[in-house]
């Protein structure tokens, strides 16, 4: 029971921390912060997976996620001190952040098969969460037309993760 | 004057036409994707993939030593066809994003100096 609880549990953890973007109306300032926590979550899912799995395909993904969600941080830093903006640490931030801890500590606690579908499982929920994050709420309420772009640069990325997660979900059925 | 010019620029497009040889095709690589995805072309053709995203990608195929090997953001990659050579290929790094060069016809003329 507990080994069918703890996805559930990493996916409700992940979805709720990004729903509450869904109400709100950041500003360019909290948006960059959002960004920046999301990619960060997913980075330190991936390294853990990287350390965990001994899944090669597994660890494949995992390391293209600490490494694409590496390059998607690095471009949104630049682009705030370019823009001269320093981020801004609001709810959906703060509770991202501590999703992220907290799904990591579940997925800690499992090893072998579990592990690897509680990951994936995980990976599915958080990318579909972003996914619908960036269209409901971070493109529309993004004013700087770099940030808009850079959010509309980033969205196939996602999306092409998700489709790469769903597709390892469906093969461990 | 209007006709004879016309008529000139037509002929010297039909000749360039006649006198290109092999063609050159690009594919872009951007948002995730392969564009276009399938590239149709003939033996002897050259294809350039250009990464413009902001990812690194490669592109792979099974068949006929296609391995660019990572393509890092800006960096692009050549191909030139052989005979036959048609091919499924794919970014192994993202699945997801996949694409078919049609290799079809034979090898182009070879290109002739124009004497007009």
């Amino acid at each position: 029971m507990k080994k069918m609880l703890a996805p559930v549990l990493i996916a409700l953890l992940a979805t709720g921390a990004l729903s509450t973007a869904h109400a709100a109306n950041p500003n360019d300032a909290q948006i960059a912060a959002i960004v920046v926590a999301a990619n960060t979550v997913d980075i330190d899912a991936g390294k853990l997976a990287e350390s965990k799995t001994k899944n090669k395909e597994v660890r494949a993904f995992a390391q293209r996620m600490v490494a694409d969600h590496s390059g998607v941080n690095k471009q949104a830093v630049a682009l705030v001190q370019k823009l001269h903006v320093t981020p801004e640490e609001n709810d959906t931030s703060k509770s991202l952040t501590q999703g992220g801890a907290a799904a990591r500590d579940k997925l800690k606690a499992l090893s072998g098969s579990a592990f690897d579908k509680a990951y994936v499982d995980n990976e599915v929920s958080y990318h579909q969460t972003v996914l619908d994050a960036i269209d409901k709420t971070l493109i529309p309420s993004a004013s700087n037309a770099e940030l808009k772009a850079l959010l509309t640069k980033v969205r196939p990325a996602i999306a092409a993760h998700l489709e790469h997660a769903q597709h390892m979900q469906a093969q461990m059925k | 004057m209007k006709a004879a010019a016309l008529v000139a620029g037509l002929w010297l497009a039909a000749v360039a036409a006649l006198d290109a040889g092999a063609a050159d095709h690009q594919v872009i690589i951007d948002g995730m994707a392969f564009t276009p995805k399938v590239v149709v072309a003939r033996p002897g053709d050259t294809i350039t993939w250009v990464n413009r995203d902001m990812f690194v990608h490669n592109v792979t195929a099974s068949a006929g030593g296609i391995k660019s090997g990572d393509l890092q953001p800006g960096r692009s990659w050549r191909q030139v066809l052989r005979q036959g050579e048609s091919f499924d290929y794919l970014c192994t790094l993202h699945p997801v994003m996949t694409g078919r060069v049609e290799v079809k016809g034979n090898i182009r003329p070879a290109r002739r100096r124009s004497t007009s």
